[in-house]
């Protein structure tokens, strides 16, 4: 888990791939970032689609409390939905 | 003349029948008969007949008759005839069902088969016969011979004749003859048409039917036939026997013998076995086996296996489908990697020694995707 300043920019990254081979989901990407008491702090967010397969959404933390956060992917491709989690901790 | 009675008739001065009738029609009958007209129902005439008939038959089929008149028949018979004659019989019409006729047999004839075919034909005399036949035809005159059959007949009809035979036909249908010679024939006959026949015959045909003839023969016949039918065996051999079956049907077998088997069975099969049993194969359907003696199996089993044992055994198996084994004595051991169900029932086992792994379940949950997720500073 890596730790970030608060204020700090956390890019907030996934990478896909499907059968080995990078590849974008044909319905969508969300990213939700919840806090230590599992408040939502960003809901369903668009990442950026910076290629194929790569996606990135930079998270401006000023105002955040320290602590540990927990960020998920949801990629949906053809009703078919896949979801990883990743987590960060924030500090003065 | 009728007598629908299901029982026995004895109408016959002077001739013995301890025959059970279970058939319809009995008729005996001395009488000058004339017919004209058009007939649609059956008919049965049997006259004046001084053989002395020792049956022990098992009548099967429907008619049997026996006469001895001068017969003319002018007619379109639309339904079965029979007529035994001896006479000189002509015959103008139209013949669009079974004709059978018998004459005067002299013959001490004892019958011991089960016969399951249709008709049984004795006839001393002279034929013409001009006419569109559609149906079987059977004639059999004049036989001094002794027959001996021991077959078991799968074909329909057998005849034995020693006449003059003028044929102008359009056959459609089998013929069968045999004429004045020993005759043995044994054999399981699939056939459709036997004829043996010594005769001159003059023959104007268009036939469409199978006909095989062979004159004055003391030929032995010997016929392995590879089948590709249904199988059914029932054996009870000492000897070792050895089978090297493709099968592509249904096979039913009952043994009691040594025996060795080399398959490749690609459908049911369905086994019962009471000697020494050595197995190799690659068996792909459904087996049950009941077996009762020493067994060694060395089989690759894909599908449903129901077994039950009362023997030592030894078992390497890869099973991948559902077994059931119901094993009652002995010493098992079974080797294998068991991937679906097995149950065992085992009663009074000396020693028993299981290495199955009798359910193994793998689990694999994936992602339809697979996602990796980092953070990076943004700086």
């Amino acid at each position: 888990m890596q730790t970030f300043q608060i204020g700090e920019t956390v890019v907030l990254k996934s990478i896909i791939k499907k059968s080995g081979a990078l590849y974008d989901p044909l319905t969508h990407v969300k990213v939700t970032v919840y806090d230590a008491d599992g408040k939502v702090k960003v809901d369903a967010a668009s990442p950026d689609n910076e290629s194929i397969g790569v996606y990135s959404y930079n998270l401006n933390t000023t105002g955040y409390a320290d602590g540990k956060y927990r960020f998920r992917f949801v990629a949906t491709d053809s009703g078919k939905i896949s979801k990883k989690d990743g987590a960060f901790k924030l500090e003065d | 003349m009728f007598n629908r009675s299901s029982f026995d008739t004895k109408l016959f001065d002077g001739g013995e029948l301890w025959e059970l009738f279970l058939s319809d029609n009995s008729a005996i009958a001395d009488s000058i008969k004339r017919s004209i007209g058009l007939v649609k129902a059956d008919t049965v005439s049997i006259a004046d007949s001084l053989s002395k008939t020792f049956g022990t038959l098992l009548y099967l089929y429907d008619t049997l008759t026996i006469t001895d008149q001068i017969s003319k028949g002018i007619g379109k018979p639309v339904v079965d005839s029979v007529s035994i004659a001896d006479a000189i019989s002509k015959s103008v019409g139209l013949s669009k069902l079974d004709l059978v006729s018998i004459a005067e047999s002299l013959q001490t004839t004892r019958i011991l088969n089960v016969t399951l075919s249709d008709t049984v034909a004795i006839v001393e005399s002279i034929a013409k016969s001009v006419g569109l036949i559609v149906s079987d035809g059977v004639a059999v005159a004049d036989s001094l011979d002794r027959v001996v059959d021991f077959n078991r007949e799968l074909s329909d009809t057998l005849s034995i004749s020693d006449a003059l035979y003028k044929s102008i036909n359009l056959g459609k249908t089998d013929s069968v003859s045999i004429a004045e010679s020993l005759v043995k024939d044994i054999g399981l006959d699939r056939a459709d048409a036997l004829a043996i026949a010594e005769s001159i015959s003059k023959l104007v045909e268009a036939t469409h039917s199978d006909t095989v003839s062979i004159a004055e023969s003391f030929t032995r016949v010997v016929d392995y036939i590879r089948s590709i039918s249904d199988i059914v065996t029932i054996e009870d051999f000492i000897a070792s026997v050895t089978n090297y079956f493709l099968s592509t049907h249904d096979t039913v077998s009952i043994s009691d013998s040594a025996g060795k088997a080399v398959t490749l069975d690609r459908d049911d099969i369905v086994t019962m076995t009471e000697a020494m049993v050595k197995a190799i194969g690659l068996e792909r359907e459904d087996v049950v086996t009941i077996t009762e003696t020493r067994a060694n199996w060395f089989s690759v089993v894909k599908s449903d296996i129901m077994s039950i044992a009362d023997s030592v055994g030894k078992s390497i198996r890869l099973f991948k489908t559902d077994a059931l084994s119901v094993i009652d004595k002995g010493i098992i051991k079974t080797i294998g990697k068991g991937i679906a169900d097995l149950i065992a029932i085992v009663e009074n086992a000396l020693v028993v020694i299981f290495f199955h792994t009798e359910i193994m379940m793998y689990l694999s949950a994936e992602s339809h995707l697979d996602m990796t997720v980092s953070t990076e500073g943004g700086g």
